[in-house]
C-alpha cells in the first residue's frame, strides 16, 4: 500500500515539475518610471500583458520619499492570483518641494510571467497631476528585470 | 409621683380581681413551640431566600453581557463606504486618483477621513469594475 502511495506522489511531482518546465514561468520585477516636467502629486497607470501569461504577485513603493509606501492596487485580486493585469495609483500630500519630478521610479511590480521580453508588457498612464490637481504632460516607461525560472 | 398600685386598695375588690385577671397572659408559648415555629418559618422562607440570593447574580450576568455587547458595538469600526464618495470630484470627465487627491486636499476642513479616502482609492484600482477605473 505504501509503495503505491509513494508511486502516486512521485508521479504527481514529476508531472508538476514537467508542467512548470514546459510553461517556462519565471519571476520578474518591473520598475515603473514616470517622467514629468513638474512635481507630481498623484499618478495612476495600468499594467497588462500583451500576449503571454502574466500574474502580478506583489507591488512595492517607489524611490521618492513621497511615494515610498505601497501604492493602491487590488490587493485581493493579487492575493487570489487573479491579477493578470493591474491598476496602480497613489497620491501624496507632501509639500511641493518634496514631490518628485523628472524621471523617477514610482513603483516596482513583481510578476510571474512566461516571457523575458519587456515588449510583451504594456503600461498605460491614466493620469498624473500636480499638487493642485492640474494634469501634467507625463510619460511612463518600464524596465523588466527577469529572475530565475521556476 | 404616686404609683397607681399604691391606691389600688381604694378600688372595689371585684374591679381589682378583673384587672389582675386581665394582666395575665392568655396562653403560654413554650420554648418548644417557639422552636417549632422558628423551624417552620425557616423552612418556609429558605427557598425564597435562595431565589433572592440567585437573582442578583443573574441580573449581574445579564447586565455584563449587555454592557459588553454595547462596548463591542461602539468599538467596532464603522464600515467605510467608498461608493458614497466615488465621484468625479475635480470634474475632469473621469474618476481617477486625482479625485482622491482633490478630496484629500479638503481634509483640512475635516470632511473626509483617511479611511474614506483609502476606500475611494481602492475602489478606483479595483479590477472588479474595469470600465469605471479610467
Amino acid at each position: 500500500m505504501r509503495a503505491i502511495l509513494n508511486f502516486v506522489i512521485c508521479a504527481c511531482l514529476c508531472f508538476a515539475s514537467s508542467a512548470l518546465a514546459e510553461s517556462d514561468l519565471r519571476f520578474a520585477s518591473v520598475d515603473i518610471y514616470l517622467e514629468t516636467s513638474e512635481p507630481v502629486a498623484a499618478w495612476q497607470f495600468e499594467l497588462s500583458g500583451k500576449y503571454g501569461k502574466m500574474k502580478v504577485v506583489g507591488v512595492e513603493g517607489g524611490e521618492s520619499a513621497a511615494y515610498q509606501r505601497a501604492p493602491y492596487y487590488d490587493r485581493e485580486a493579487v492575493r487570489l492570483g487573479e491579477a493578470d493585469r493591474i491598476v496602480v495609483a497613489d497620491y501624496s500630500l507632501a509639500d511641493i518641494d518634496e514631490l518628485p519630478s523628472g524621471r523617477t521610479r514610482i513603483t516596482t511590480i513583481h510578476l510571474m510571467l512566461d516571457s523575458e521580453d519587456d515588449e510583451d508588457i504594456e503600461s498605460t498612464l491614466i493620469t498624473a497631476t500636480t499638487y493642485d490637481g492640474r494634469v501634467i504632460d507625463a510619460s511612463i516607461s518600464l524596465v523588466l528585470r527577469t529572475g530565475s525560472a521556476l | 409621683m404616686t404609683h397607681e398600685n399604691d391606691t389600688s386598695e381604694q378600688l372595689p375588690s371585684a374591679l381589682i380581681d378583673q384587672l389582675k385577671s386581665a394582666d395575665q397572659p392568655d396562653s403560654l408559648i413554650t420554648s418548644r413551640v417557639d422552636r417549632e415555629i422558628l423551624q417552620l418559618a425557616e423552612s418556609q422562607f429558605s427557598s425564597r431566600r435562595a431565589i433572592w440570593h440567585r437573582r442578583p447574580a443573574w441580573v449581574a450576568i445579564a447586565a455584563s453581557v449587555l454592557v459588553a455587547f454595547i462596548i463591542v458595538q461602539l468599538r467596532e469600526p464603522a464600515i467605510v463606504d467608498g461608493e458614497a464618495i466615488y465621484a468625479d470630484v475635480d470634474l475632469s470627465g473621469q474618476i481617477d486618483i486625482a479625485d482622491v487627491l482633490a478630496l484629500a486636499r479638503t481634509r483640512g476642513n475635516g470632511e473626509k477621513s483617511q479611511a474614506e479616502l483609502d476606500a475611494f482609492a481602492m475602489r478606483i484600482v479595483s479590477l472588479a469594475a474595469p470600465e469605471e477605473t479610467s
